[in-house]
C-alpha cells in the first residue's frame, strides 16, 4: 500500500459523493439554527428564574455541613487556556472560549469548582476528562448546578485532545443546559466526579484514576450585562423555590425576602 | 485566533457580541453554503463513510459555523473544515446517559462497487478501521492536501503529533489483513 494508492482512493471516493441534499440543506441548516435558538431562548428563561431566585433568597446560616463534597473553588484563571500533567483545555475551542477547568490529581475522584456562566448564545460545552488503568470499569459524570447532565466512559490512556474529544452542543446537553437555570456571567458550579460503570451514579474512588474538565462557551460582554434588572415588582407565580440550598460544601436554609423579575433580551 | 486560514475574533472584541444581537439573514452565509458545501460533504463522507451520516455532520458544523459567522474572518472554509472534523473527532465517545456506549457508527450502505476494484475496497474498509484521529489525519493529508503543519493546527495538535499520527495510520494499513497478501499457502507473505 503506497501513499498514491490512498490518495486515489480517497479522491474516487470523495468523487463517488453526489450531493443530492445541496438544495434542501440550507433550509435543513436554517432549521437547526432556530431549534438552537429555541433551546437557547429556554436557557435564558430559565436565567430569569434564576435572577429572581438569586435576588430573592436571603440565604441564612444554620443549615448541616453537607456530607461528603469537595470544596467549591473558583478555579484557576484560565484566560491562556489550562493545562495540567499533560492534559490541556486550550483558551479557544470551536470558536468557544474556555470559562473553567479543573484536572485533578491522580486518585482525586470528585472536582467542584465555579465559572462564569456562559452567554446563552452559543451556550455551554462541557469537555470533561477521565483516564486511568481501570478505565474499563469508570465513567466520569458531570452536573452544573446540583443538576446532573452527562456521564462519559473513561480511557486507559490521557487523552491528546479533551476540548475536541468531549461533547460539543449535542441535543440532550442543550435540552439538559434548559433545565438548569443559568444566568450568564455569574458562577456556577461544576461538578465532575468518578463513577463506576456498572452501578448508578454514585462517586467512587480510585486511585489510579484521573478525572477533569474544560467549560467553554462565550463570557458575556460587558454590554451583555446590561443595565440593573428593572424591578417591576411583580411576583413570580408558580415558581418553586427551593428551601434549602447547598453552597460551598454547607447546606443553607433560604427565605424569601422580596420577589422580582424582568425580561431577557 | 487562527484555524488555518481563518481567523476567529475573539468575542470581546466584536462588536456584535452580547446579549442584545439580533439574529438576521446572512446571506453570504447561504452563498458559503451553496458554492463549498458539496466539497465539505465529500471530506465528511470520508470521515464517516457513510452517506446520510456525512450529511448530518456537514449539518451539525455549518450550524455551528453559523453562530459563529460574524467573528470568521477571511475564508471561512478552514473554520468549517476544523469544525467537520473536531466534531466527528468527538463523536467517537457516545454521550452516556444510561445506556453503555458505542465506539461504533454504523458503516457503510448501498455503495456499489461493481467495477471489480476489490483492492480499493479493501483498503476502504481498511481505513474504516483505523482510529477516528487517524483517519482524520489521512483525509486531511491525502484528500485536502493540507501541508503537516496546516493540519496540525485544524487539529489542534502539534506537527509531531500529525506525523506520529500518519506514520501510525500507514504502519496500520500496511499490516491490516484485508491488504496483507496471502501466499498460496495460505500465509501472509
Amino acid at each position: 500500500m503506497r501513499t498514491d494508492e490512498l490518495r486515489s482512493l480517497l479522491h474516487d471516493r470523495g468523487d463517488e459523493v453526489h450531493d443530492v441534499g445541496a438544495p434542501a440543506r440550507i433550509g435543513a441548516i436554517h432549521d437547526r439554527v432556530r431549534t438552537v435558538r429555541r433551546r437557547r431562548a429556554a436557557v435564558a428563561g430559565g436565567g430569569v428564574v434564576a435572577a429572581v431566585a438569586a435576588i430573592a433568597l436571603a440565604v441564612v446560616p444554620g443549615g448541616t455541613p453537607s456530607p461528603g463534597p469537595a470544596e467549591v473553588d473558583p478555579g484557576p484563571a484560565v484566560t491562556n487556556g489550562y493545562s495540567k500533567d499533560g492534559v490541556t483545555f486550550p483558551a479557544e475551542a470551536d470558536g468557544l472560549e474556555l470559562l473553567g477547568a479543573r484536572v485533578g490529581d491522580r486518585g482525586e475522584s470528585e472536582l467542584v469548582f465555579t465559572a462564569p456562566a456562559p452567554d446563552a448564545e452559543p451556550g455551554l460545552q462541557i469537555s470533561p476528562v477521565c483516564y486511568g488503568p481501570a478505565a474499563d470499569d469508570h465513567a466520569v459524570s458531570v452536573s452544573v448546578n446540583g443538576t446532573f447532565l452527562f456521564g462519559l466512559t473513561c480511557e486507559p490512556s490521557r487523552p491528546e485532545h479533551p476540548a475536541a474529544e468531549g461533547t460539543a452542543g449535542a441535543a440532550e446537553i442543550e435540552e439538559a443546559v434548559a433545565t438548569l437555570g443559568l444566568t450568564p456571567g455569574e458562577p456556577m458550579t461544576v461538578r465532575v466526579w468518578l463513577r463506576d460503570r456498572s452501578t448508578d451514579n454514585t462517586l467512587v474512588e480510585h486511585r489510579d484514576m484521573v478525572v477533569g474538565v474544560g467549560v467553554y462557551g462565550r463570557s458575556p460582554a460587558e454590554s451583555a450585562s446590561g443595565p440593573a434588572p428593572e424591578s417591576t415588582g411583580s411576583p413570580v407565580a408558580g415558581t418553586d423555590l427551593p428551601d434549602r440550598i447547598e453552597h460551598e460544601g454547607r447546606t443553607k436554609r433560604t427565605e424569601v425576602a422580596s420577589v422580582e423579575y424582568y425580561p431577557v433580551d | 485566533v487562527s484555524t488555518h486560514g481563518a481567523t476567529v475574533t475573539p468575542p470581546e472584541q466584536h462588536p456584535a457580541s452580547g446579549r442584545g444581537r439580533q439574529m438576521g439573514l446572512r446571506p453570504e452565509f447561504d452563498e458559503f453554503v451553496a458554492a463549498r458545501s458539496s466539497r465539505l460533504l465529500r471530506t465528511s463522507y470520508l470521515l464517516t463513510r457513510d452517506h446520510g451520516l456525512a450529511e448530518d455532520l456537514l449539518q451539525t458544523a455549518l450550524t455551528k459555523a453559523w453562530f459563529a459567522w460574524s467573528r470568521i474572518e477571511g475564508d471561512p472554509e478552514p473554520f468549517v473544515r476544523k469544525v467537520i472534523v473536531n466534531t466527528y473527532s468527538s463523536w467517537w465517545r457516545r454521550r452516556w446517559r444510561g445506556e453503555q456506549p458505542t465506539e461504533d457508527l454504523p458503516e457503510e450502505h448501498g455503495v456499489d462497487h461493481a467495477d471489480g476494484s476489490a483492492g480499493s475496497h479493501d483498503l476502504w474498509d481498511a481505513l474504516g478501521r483505523l482510529p477516528r484521529r487517524q483517519r482524520a489525519v489521512v483525509v486531511l493529508r491525502y484528500f485536502e492536501d493540507l501541508t503537516e503543519a496546516e493540519t496540525a493546527r485544524v487539529l489542534e495538535c502539534s506537527v509531531g503529533t500529525v506525523k506520529s499520527q500518519a506514520s501510525k495510520a500507514l504502519a496500520k494499513l500496511r499490516i491490516d489483513p484485508a491488504l496483507v497478501p496471502v501466499t498460496e499457502e495460505g500465509g501472509a507473505r
